[in-house]
């Protein structure tokens, strides 16, 4: 009679069976939650994911595919028990009757569809339990043949493809599943089928499984020796995943938590061993969730355009913030054709300077706080700083780089009415104007009806100035703009056939928990940005217009070269989210509008209630703007300290002028102090 | 990347205090009160113990 076995891991396994090896000729192994585990807690929601996809092809209610599925299977069972076999049914038998029941059994390529993404679906939610391949190359290395046993639905070469794209199926020289025999191992009936078809004793084989009743008891009682592998911690984490997905049911953050959940043990079971340095886990853990949650929701945008017969026919990512969203748009397999296009501020705004420059136009270079009052302007606009020093001066401006604070000016005025200083701006617009409208006709901009730009936001100036330039053209295409986040403080009016939504945030929507991408907007645009120089103009070469891109020898792009590996990092992180994210969200079908609250609860953590860690590193990135200055901007200023508490007026202007404000409280312990800040800010500004 | 409930819960409450609106990513305190009394259900009654006693106690 067997023994009574009951061993907590793998590594116990192999100290038991080590020294009777001489008696033991066959190794047979339960499959699912043995050596392959789950990244979801219920393996039914394979089956719901089938189904959706199934209604996306047909058009025929999830729900109603669910029910038709679950009665294919109960009446193949119940014909299997009358026939006198176990409760079984197999996969390729249940499809047949499964599409029939849908009515669609004209349709050929419906069930290799389903069979098709039912595999898939399956392998996306599999992986080798680390331990499991250890103990595999064990037995194979002592010469002992190794055989899979599992009670399943689908068929032994369904099973079989599934363990070939997980890499482990040459170590079985035969699988055995319930499906193909009707018979079952909780019956002990697959057991003696086993045996009797390899010819063996039951004493020479050894089982080994998680469940204490098919896979031990049932093995003992027909004289295999059963092994029932109880993994404590495994139980546990499929314990709390199923209360997640639970939790799920009830929406708000929850159904967000789960998913999040989900990518995080995928994306641990496959990333664990390796050891990240902390820019490539900020990117995987912080900037890669927003970022995935923004494509999803764009991807989800273009479907919606696409439905409704207007659809987009060209996706332009926009230099620099558009390369990383360019980069994960490759990956979706998504048709609609997509560029990398060179834009940036600078040149936009240069273009639109053609028709002379207006006060509304100059007062946009004063938005920084750095600027240099008519130098700034220059910068801005592409100006010649040498040709409008000599005119300024007739109007007073005795230091051209002084700042201009008040923007009711009269110098301003009466420099900008001075129709000398509008003769030399138009002239150069036009000539920007003219080289920018080229290198547009290169990309294929004004060949199609319905374009989207894709970048990271924020005021939409270059939508807004696009328009505005070449807005007469009667070929000018209808845009729709997608930002990760869109505040448009500075501009209102984008014109008709103009869109623009933000998909993470748009300040439109009125939402203050929504606004936290606006509380640190230089971290995401170093996350998404591009390794390049900002372009600060395009020139012709070989009868094509290409882009000039900033000299590497400007103070401010050294300090960038200096950061890109960190960017790297982070870029890599997010590529690995993004990865796990799309394999999740195929299996969860979860909407972006779904998983959005809480992907702001994730950033409110990681922006407000930075950990000391976060603080340290991310400060060393240096930031810059394509807004024609030269500056850099430092992501965190002096920490404040308890002394500084006693001034508080003073330490609220610091606060107000610094980019990244809630880092400066990392000296004032349990994140009270940030709490505080928080609730005093969200009073302060507009809502 | 996986906050937990009871931080989001503290986060919204910032929002609450500030403009009255906190309930964008709060899990909301009666599904919370569920999660956490359920995680304590969970350890306590551990069920994954109480399978392997099961197992234990078995004849054969």
């Amino acid at each position: 009679m067997p023994e009574k076995l009951i061993l907590r891991d793998w590594l116990q396994v192999r100290t038991w069976l080590a020294p009777r090896l001489g008696t033991v000729r066959m190794i047979s192994l339960d499959i699912f939650d043995t050596v392959l585990g789950r990244y979801v807690g219920d393996p039914a929601e394979v089956q719901h994911a089938v189904c959706r996809a199934v209604s996306v092809r047909t058009g025929i209610a999830a729900e109603t595919v669910w029910r038709a599925r679950q009665q294919a299977e109960q009446v193949l069972r119940a014909e299997a028990v009358q026939a006198g076999f176990d409760h079984e049914c197999c996969y390729s038998d249940m499809l047949s009757r499964w599409v029939e029941r849908l009515g669609l059994e004209t349709d050929a390529t419906l069930a290799p569809f389903i069979r098709q993404t039912e595999l898939d679906l399956e392998a996306a939610t599999l992986h080798v339990k680390r331990d499991a391949q250890v103990f595999l190359d064990w037995v194979r290395e002592q010469g002992i043949e190794i055989i899979a046993m599992s009670d399943m639905y689908l068929d032994g070469d369904m099973l079989c493809e599934l363990l070939r794209r997980r890499g482990i199926v040459d170590y079985f020289t035969f699988v055995y599943v319930s499906a193909d025999f009707k018979l079952g191992k909780y019956s002990g009936r697959l057991f003696e089928k086993m045996l009797q078809v390899k010819g063996l004793g039951a004493q020479q084989v050894v089982h080994i499984g998680d469940n204490p009743i098919a896979d031990r008891r049932m093995a003992c009682r027909t004289g295999i020796q059963g092994i029932w592998l109880y993994e404590k911690a495994e139980l546990r984490r499929r314990e709390r995943q199923t209360l997640s997905a639970q939790m799920a049911q009830r929406g708000g953050i929850w159904q967000g938590r789960h998913f999040f959940e989900c990518v995080e043990t995928r994306s641990h079971q496959q990333d664990s061993l390796k050891p990240r340095d902390f820019f490539f886990r900020y990117g995987r853990d912080v900037l890669g969730p927003a970022f995935s949650v923004f494509m999803h929701g764009l991807q989800e945008r273009l479907q919606r355009q696409m439905a409704a017969g207007k659809p987009v026919e060209k996706l332009l990512f926009v230099a620099r913030d558009g390369f990383l969203f360019e980069r994960l748009y490759r990956t979706t397999g998504m048709t609609i054709p997509a560029e990398y296009v060179y834009l940036s501020r600078r040149v936009i705004t240069a273009a639109a300077t053609a028709e002379g420059l207006s006060r509304e136009q100059a007062l946009v270079a004063f938005y920084n706080p750095k600027q240099q009052g008519l130098a700034s302007v220059c910068k801005v606009y592409g100006l010649p700083e040498a040709a409008l020093q000599p005119l300024a001066t007739r109007h007073g401006f005795v230091d051209f780089s002084a700042p201009i604070h008040d923007w009711e000016d009269v110098r301003l005025h009466n420099f900008l009415q001075d129709q000398d200083v509008q003769a030399i701006i138009r002239a150069t617009g036009q000539q920007h104007r003219a080289l920018l409208q080229r290198y547009l006709e290169q990309v294929g901009f004004f060949d199609h009806q319905h374009i989207a730009l894709v970048d990271i936001g924020w005021n939409g100036t270059v939508q807004k100035f696009l328009k505005q330039a070449f807005g007469m053209r009667p070929d000018f295409p209808q845009l729709h703009g997608y930002y990760f986040a869109f505040v448009p403080k500075l501009y209102a009016d984008f014109g008709a056939d103009n869109t623009c939504e933000g998909i993470v945030h748009d300040s439109r929507r009125g939402n203050a928990c929504e606004r936290i991408p606006a509380e640190f907007e230089e971290i995401f645009e170093q996350g998404a940005r591009s390794h390049e120089a900002t372009t600060i103009a395009y020139c012709e070469q070989a009868g094509r217009v290409v882009p000039v891109l900033k000299a590497d020898t400007a103070a401010d792009r050294q300090a960038e070269i200096l950061c890109n590996p960190l960017v790297a990092q982070m870029q890599q992180g997010i590529l690995h989210h993004w990865e796990h994210f799309r394999a999740v969200q195929r299996l969860t079908g979860y909407s972006s509008q779904q998983l959005l609250p809480y992907v702001h609860g994730l950033l409110e953590r990681a922006v407000v209630y930075p950990t000391t860690e976060e603080i340290h590193e991310l400060t060393q990135l240096v930031h810059t703007e394509d807004f024609g200055h030269d500056h850099v901007l430092a992501l965190a200023n002096q920490a404040v300290g308890w002394g500084d508490l006693l001034r508080p007026r003073r330490l609220w202007r610091r606060l107000e002028v610094s980019a990244w404000r809630y880092a400066l409280f990392e000296k004032i312990p349990t994140g009270m102090a940030n709490f505080a800040f928080r609730v005093a800010y969200l009073h302060a500004v507009k809502k | 990347m996986v906050v937990s409930p009871l931080k989001l819960f503290a986060y919204a409450l910032a929002f609450r205090f500030s403009s009255g609106r906190g309930r964008c990513f709060s899990p909301g305190i009666k599904a919370m009160l569920i999660w956490y009394g359920t995680r304590l259900r969970l350890a306590v009654l551990d069920r994954a113990a109480a399978k392997w006693w099961r197992g234990w106690f078995e004849s054969v």
